[in-house]
């Protein structure tokens, strides 16, 4: 807990002179309504970078991830566990279900979606950074859990009023970059 | 028995007792040779080889499961205390956690991928499923939630690896809430070993010291916790019971003989019995059951009971020479020795390891005990200084003995009431051979056990699959030949969904040669960007893939075949392929089965025992009145086999193993009391009662076990010693019938 202070403090000293026009991560509000995203999934190997788009839906019970090129993935994720459509077909769960799923409950995935960003420290030990262009902040979160450690190294919050981009940089060197719009097409 | 051979005997026993001690020493210098596994309760005899192993090993595999439910305040934490815990049980490589294993099991699929299959029949795998799989790849690739890499990507661009670990697992997914952990796996040496037993509690009870103060509880599950608790509860019935027993002697043996001497005599006595029978015992089993030092405390009783009849010798006799006390006791204790090791032998013949140990236990320590009896103990009991004290008080025994006059009516009426719980007992006997219901399992646990499946942890199955062949190719066959007979719900862990026979590893990979890879594949690699160049499906599995262990344990060798066991978790009301070489086997419905018709053996066994006794009986007094030496026994065991279900007890295997040892101990009453008949002793009447005494207190106390089988036994005998005490008195009067004092 203590470090989790000394790092939270630092981190706020850094953020305020960069911040004027930003909203503090730990004080942003969670997402509403609906936003369009856009995934690149850089993997190793594999020579162009696959891209996915759609749209992003916080709701009370969860996340609903929309995915509408170039396949409609329809992904419910829930603290229970994870549904999914494909093409139009019936839901299916996918994965482990509920907290034996690491992917939702090592990672506060559901949290991170919604753009909540106030129980990281639970999970992550995180470093704040200034984002210089455009104007902004940067999380660098390292998993505390020993679970996760074998399949993600880091991720990368960036934003200023809202969440805008996360980066999950897997531990053989894959990269997922979610960039999420404000609102939706 | 010349002075020569007296001191050649005495030099063998000296000799056993050096090596009985170092070897004793030397085995539990150690790692201690106990183990509390009820699969050593369990008869294997009547099995065919191949069943018996796979009832072993399906036995172990299941019992090695463990699954610990963590809940916390908060899902970090709980997080935090799984991955302390799972450090913890690890630390010394005796716990495998599924997690630790999923690595070689992910690359097992991985490797194999190409020749598995999610469908059982290969025949059954449509175009249309070949299009799902591609679906399910590319939804993979571009959800936010898919596992996917490139290095998995590259290799298997319809990622079936994931596919297969998704639908082979019979298990079902856990479903814990989100401020819950998991922790399973497997415990890597027997669950029933002690040390092993005391390692894994202990890790979790230091985890659990740590962790609780922070709000974190845990519900178990596994045979691990209950083989524990089981054998924590046996080692204090071992204590209370052993030291109940002994204090008892102790005390019994001072009354009647006055001097600390005869204590401490009657004491070795016993710890020389005891000690030989462990070795004998230790060296033919690698380990000893837990459950037979409990059973040994009947071997107090019994070479008490010779510690006594020699003792008395002295006091009786004013301390005469060695070779006058020797002809008091030689014959009656020989004939005793030979027919209570004869009815212990009758116990080995019943392939029951637990009762094999027992008998060799017993067998080994009556017999040195006789043997020091004869060549030590009445050599080294000297006269004593106070003997004029002692002999007195020996004759005032015998006087209160002979005075001891029952009147008539009582004996009728005790008679009456004896018959009466004898024919009340007939019409209530209730038999039990259901295993689950011989050792009360704790409330605790039981109720930990069922958080835990709550949470929907599949845990393992009793009932099993059992193929077996020639080699491991046709068990191989005639395993999936049963599975695609299998019922479409049925969960079953079969080795040949994971690891298949070479025919069906052909089909299946042609199958997906056929329908995925030829018409699938260009459009896959130019969605994802995989180097088209490359057709993972014409690659073969590469020959040194390590197997799962957990695989490995599901195939054995037995009787010059090779099996597999496929556990079954959801057998319900199927009954089993119908598939030359396979059939469903529950291991709890065959040990009842088994425990049946040795229960029912044993019957002959005890008319065996008791013919052998006649015989011997007849052999060395040559009278046919003799044969009222098998009187008091035999009534012995009907009383005591009708008044267990007079008192609400059920029978079981376990009673009529007692009444074997009934035979036994009834006929060294018998033995001794027709001695005194026809010698016109009343010595005998004295040292009959202080030893039935002695028996009664060591074995009727356990009677008072929770365990059943223990309990069964104890109260079986101690009934049949008190009716055989009564009846003791039918040989001594037909004896002197026709002799004169």
């Amino acid at each position: 807990m203590k470090r989790v202070l000394i790092v939270l403090a630092g981190a706020l000293a850094l953020a305020l002179p960069a911040s004027a026009a930003c909203v503090a991560p730990e004080q942003l509000a969670a997402l509403t309504g609906s936003h369009d995203f856009v995934q690149t999934r850089t993997l190793k190997g594999v020579s162009r970078p696959l891209v996915s788009s759609g749209q992003v839906t916080p709701q009370s019970d969860g996340v609903l991830w929309t995915v509408t090129h170039p396949i409609e993935i329809v992904t419910h994720v829930t603290p229970t566990g994870i549904t999914q459509s494909i093409e139009g077909g019936p839901e299916q769960p996918v994965g482990p279900s509920g907290s034996n799923n690491p992917f939702i409950s090592e990672t506060g995935l559901i949290e991170l979606l919604k753009g909540d960003l106030s129980k990281l420290d639970q999970r992550y030990d995180v470093t704040r950074g200034v984002r210089a262009r455009p104007e902004g902040w940067t999380l660098q979160l390292k998993p505390k859990g020993a679970a996760l450690a074998p399949y993600i190294s880091g991720i990368a919050v960036e934003g200023c009023k809202r969440v805008e981009s996360i980066t999950v940089e897997q531990a053989n060197g894959d990269t997922i970059r979610i960039d999420l719009k404000d609102g939706a097409a | 028995m010349t002075q020569t051979w007296r001191r050649a005997g005495a030099a063998a026993c000296w000799l056993w007792l050096a090596a009985v001690c170092i070897f004793l020493a030397l085995k539990f210098s150690g790692q201690p040779p106990v183990d509390s596994d009820i699969l050593a309760l369990l008869p294997h005899g009547d099995a065919d080889q191949v069943e018996s192993a796979a009832v072993d090993l399906a036995g172990r595999a299941a019992a090695g499961r463990t699954a610990i439910l963590i809940t916390a305040p908060d899902g970090p934490t709980a997080s935090a205390a799984a991955d302390d815990l799972t450090r913890e049980l690890s630390k010394d490589g005796l716990f495998v956690s599924d997690t630790q294993e999923a690595a070689v099991t992910s690359r097992w699929f991985f490797e194999n991928r190409n020749q598995l299959l999610c469908q059982r029949d290969p025949a059954t795998f449509t175009a249309e499923d070949a299009r799902r799989i591609q679906r399910r790849a590319l939804a993979d690739i571009y959800s936010v939630t898919g596992a996917v890499t490139g290095d998995l990507l590259k290799q298997d661009p319809f990622l079936l690896t994931i596919r297969l670990a998704e639908c082979l697992p019979p298990t079902g997914a856990a479903a814990p809430k989100a401020n819950q952990r998991l922790v399973s796996g497997r415990i890597s040496a027997s669950a029933y070993q002690l040390d092993a037993e005391d390692e894994v509690v202990a890790a979790f009870d230091l985890w659990k010291s740590e962790w609780a103060p922070k709000g974190v509880t845990a519900a178990r599950a596994g045979a691990v916790f209950h083989a524990h608790a089981a054998a924590e509860k046996a080692k204090g019935e071992v204590t209370l019971i052993g030291s109940l027993g002994a204090a008892g002697v102790i005390l019994i043996f001072f009354l009647a003989f006055r001097t600390a001497r005869a204590v401490v005599s009657g004491i070795l006595l016993v710890g020389i019995g005891v000690a030989s029978g462990l070795a004998a015992t230790l060296l033919v089993f690698p380990t000893v059951h837990v459950l037979v030092f409990v059973f040994a405390a009947m071997l107090v009783g019994i070479v008490s009971d010779y510690a006594v009849h020699t003792l008395a010798t002295g006091p009786a006799t004013d301390w005469a020479d060695t070779d006058t006390r020797l002809k008091l006791i030689l014959r009656p204790i020989t004939t005793s020795m030979a027919t209570t090791v004869l009815g212990f032998s009758a116990l080995a013949l019943f392939g029951v390891a637990l009762f094999q140990q027992v008998a060799i236990l017993a067998g080994v320590g009556v017999f040195t005990a006789w043997a020091f009896v004869l060549f030590v103990l009445v050599p080294l009991d000297k006269r004593p200084a106070n003997a004029d004290f002692l002999s007195g008080w020996w004759r005032k025994l015998e006087t209160l003995r002979d005075g001891l006059k029952i009147p008539s009516p009582v004996v009728w009426g005790a008679s009456v009431l004896l018959l009466a719980v004898s024919i009340y007992g007939a019409t209530q006997i209730r038999f039990l051979d259901d295993v689950r219901q011989f050792q009360p399992r704790p409330a605790d646990l039981m109720v930990e056990e069922e958080i835990v499946k709550a949470a929907g942890y599949g845990g393992s199955g009793v009932a099993f699959l059992l193929s077996e062949g020639a080699d491991a190719e046709q068990a191989r066959e005639r395993e999936e030949a049963a599975i695609a007979q299998a019922p479409a719900d049925l969960r079953v862990l079969a080795t040949t969904r994971f690891d298949p026979s070479k025919k069906r590893r052909v089909e299946n990979q042609s199958v997906l040669q056929r329908l995925l890879y030829e018409p699938l594949l260009a459009d896959q690699t130019s969605q994802t960007g995989v180097d088209p160049a490359i057709n993972p499906a014409s690659l073969p599995p590469p020959a040194d893939v390590p197997r799962p262990s957990w695989l490995t344990e599901l195939s054995g060798k037995a009787g010059g075949k090779t099996f597999l066991v496929a556990p079954v978790l959801n057998a319900g009301a199927w009954s089993g392929p119908k598939v030359e070489g396979v059939r469903l086997v529950d291991p709890t419905e065959r040990y009842g089965s088994a425990f049946r018709t040795y229960r029912q053996h044993a019957i002959t066994a005890l008319a065996v025992a008791l013919v052998c006794a006649g015989l011997v009986a007849m052999l060395i007094y040559r009278r046919i009145a003799a044969i009222s030496i098998l009187v008091p026994p035999l009534l012995a065991v009907i009383v005591a086999l009708l008044a267990a279900p007079a008192l609400g007890e059920p029978l079981t295997f376990f009673s009529f193993a007692a009444a074997l040892v009934l035979v036994g101990t009834g006929l060294d009453y018998s033995a001794f009391q027709w001695e005194g008949g026809l010698k016109h002793e009343s010595w005998t009447s004295v040292a009959v009662a202080i030893t039935a005494i002695t028996t009664l207190l060591s074995l009727g106390l356990l009677a008072l076990s929770d365990m059943l089988p223990v309990r069964s036994f104890g109260l079986t005998v101690s009934i049949g010693i008190a009716a055989a005490l009564c009846l003791s008195h039918i040989p001594r009067l037909a004896a002197m019938k026709g002799t004169k004092p």
